[in-house]
């Protein structure tokens, strides 16, 4: 660096100072994954004092800046205010099994979601997305196996899938409702598929490393039956949890479809038949058969414990197909740059590092001609 | 009147039945909020852990806990053990749990059971076709009639099952009741319980508060502005 590259980056450090927006500072933090010790640690000083930086009582000085900066590598503009609507709060998101994963997790995840949103309120900006349309129906969070789940999945059926039989894409679907869609790095690994009903449009988040195609199918419907059912009900309860997955089935596999199909035992080869034309595992479909009642609760569980004792849970066997994955955004981005807005005015537009961008939105090798 | 409606009718007016279903789903919310599958926990550990909350909801939803402050059923249903089983007595009625496996609740075998559970199926039940016999003798005076709420959940998918019923002795490998009811939400109808106006806390502000006052203003107009 020449003494111009020095006065020109102190020269940024000191606007950024000025402009210092403290929510920037957390979601950064947040979105590394770090803990307020460890980029303490990292810029030397106390988590204390990042707290009070995080909390707006201290302004960080603009040599404090540039290393806060560094550390989350993300350009000292990212600290700016005027921008977004705050942090993602984990109290409106859907994570399932609180427990298995972190607060930093969860967190890290949010904070990608909130960065996706920037990057799609800059996109509307250039292209017309659909229109949200996800039907509503409540279900109250404290009823155990009752009808709603069920009766919210007829009517979600009713609104959104053309016709009877399997749904040949759940991603396609959610996005052509207006649904984000994302899928989330692979630093996230730990997190389940989770979505939040955030405004203006509601985001679903997928992990490649948790699923394969059936399993990300059924994580799909899973998040659209919260998105359905419970705009108002604190997520993470295991009956909440209970209602998506019933919600799930029947969107996926309708009773009046599928109940005669089903088998009573644990008829493995029926059963990879019936996941080839529905597209959806074969644990779904043993869960579809208890739910249903056409198999026992004793018949299902020893069913289970055959999936587990053989490694099923992890990958069951036969063919695999890849991801359903999502597409509006890639074609999005592509549109935008057609346009004249290319990835990294796009990036700087919404705030966001180009690395990030590329993250959350990876580039097609051959764009598609629209 | 048969003896299953008769104690239905009690049951259920009271609103015993309503409280009995509501302590079971708290017990199953409770239950498989804390314990999980993937964390180690086996069939065992929901058994034992659901009879324990269950025994606490129950207590709770009678106002026999000492801290809910009663509610509508305080006073008229009691604790009533059994031989250090856990049972609660209303009116002529005594009501003993009893964990079943899901969707085998005639399954029950209560010669496999504890002495207690063989005990009270080994009860004279007055419409036994065998008790019909006229022998000339005068029935003894009933003391409580002990029944059985059979109670199961399933962790995955949540269900749950609850039934209230006389329990049969089937050495035999007859039926496990001599008659028995579903309890859901159908079979209840509306809840009987009057839901009682909690009052509100009161304020006392007669403690000692905590010392404040203006910070003296350059121009010494503290006084003013505290006006």
């Amino acid at each position: 660096m020449n003494d111009h590259d020095h006065e020109r980056a102190a020269r940024r450090a000191e606007e950024a100072g000025l402009r210092f927006d403290s929510e920037r500072l957390t979601l950064a933090r947040r979105l590394r994954g770090l803990r307020k010790n460890q980029l303490a640690e990292a810029i030397g000083t106390t988590p204390a004092a990042i707290g009070r930086y995080e909390a707006g009582v201290h302004r960080p000085s603009p040599v404090t800046l540039s290393r806060l900066a560094m550390a989350l590598g993300v350009p000292v503009e990212f600290f700016h205010a005027g921008h977004g609507t705050g942090v993602l709060d984990s109290a409106h998101a859907h994570f399932r099994s609180l427990r298995s994963t972190t607060q930093i997790e969860r967190d890290q995840a949010l904070a990608y979601g909130r960065i996706a949103a920037d990057i799609v309120t800059a996109l509307e900006s250039l292209v017309e997305l659909p229109a949200v349309d996800i039907p509503e129906h409540p279900v109250h969070p404290d009823e155990i196996g009752g009808p709603g789940p069920v009766l919210a999945a007829r009517a979600a059926r009713a609104a959104m899938a053309a016709s009877p039989g399997p749904v040949p894409h759940v991603v396609r679907l959610l996005e052509s409702r207006g649904v984000i869609v994302i899928v989330l790095p692979p630093s996230t690994e730990r997190v389940d598929a989770f979505s939040v009903g955030a405004h203006p449009r509601p985001m679903v988040m997928f992990n490649p490393a948790k699923g394969d195609y059936w399993r990300n199918r059924f994580d799909g419907a899973h998040e659209l039956g919260h998105l359905v059912m419970h705009a108002d009900a604190e997520p993470g309860s295991k009956v909440v949890e209970d209602q998506a997955n019933r919600f799930a089935a029947e969107f996926l596999m309708p009773e009046e479809d599928i109940a005669d199909a089903l088998p009573r035992t644990a008829d493995w080869s029926r059963l990879a038949a019936l996941k080839a034309e529905w597209g959806v595992s074969m644990a779904a479909l043993l869960y579809r058969a208890r739910t249903l009642r056409v198999m026992t609760e004793s018949v299902y569980r020893n069913a289970m414990s055959t999936l587990s004792a053989n490694g099923w849970r992890r990958q069951e066997p036969g063919p695999s197909r890849p991801l359903e994955s999502p597409t509006m955004l890639v074609k999005a981005v592509e549109l935008a740059a057609a346009a004249g807005t290319d990835r990294d005015r796009l990036a700087t537009d919404a705030r966001v590092t180009r690395a990030d961008l590329d993250l959350l939105i990876p580039p097609r090798p051959h764009p598609v001609p629209a | 009147m048969t003896e299953a409606q008769d104690a239905w009718d009690t049951l259920l007016e009271a609103g015993f039945l309503h409280a009995v279903r509501d302590a079971h789903e708290a017990t199953t919310r409770i239950v498989l909020g804390s314990l999980s599958r993937s964390a180690g926990f086996k069939e065992r550990s929901f058994g034992y852990t659901s009879f324990d909350v269950l025994e606490s909801q129950l207590d709770k939803a009678f106002g026999l806990d000492g801290d809910s402050g009663g509610g509508p059923l305080a006073g008229r249903v009691v604790r009533d053990n059994l031989n250090g089983s856990p049972g609660w007595r209303l009116g002529n009625y005594r009501i003993l749990l009893k964990r079943h496996e899901f969707g085998a609740v005639d399954a029950i075998r209560w010669d496999k059971s504890s002495p207690t559970k063989q005990a009270v199926s080994r009860q004279e039940f007055a419409e036994d076709p065998q008790l019909a016999l006229d022998l000339g003798v005068a029935p003894a005076p009933a003391g409580p009639v002990t029944l059985v709420v059979a109670h199961s959940a399933t962790d995955a998918p949540i269900e749950t099952e609850l039934f209230i019923g006389r329990p049969r002795y089937n050495a035999d490998a007859g039926p496990p009741w001599h008659w028995r009811r579903p309890i859901t939400a159908e079979t209840l109808g509306p809840d009987p319980r009057q839901v009682t106006e909690r009052t509100m806390p009161l304020w006392s502000d007669d403690d000692d508060v905590v010392p404040l006052r203006l910070r003296a203003r350059a121009d010494g107009t503290a006084a003013e502005a505290a006006r």
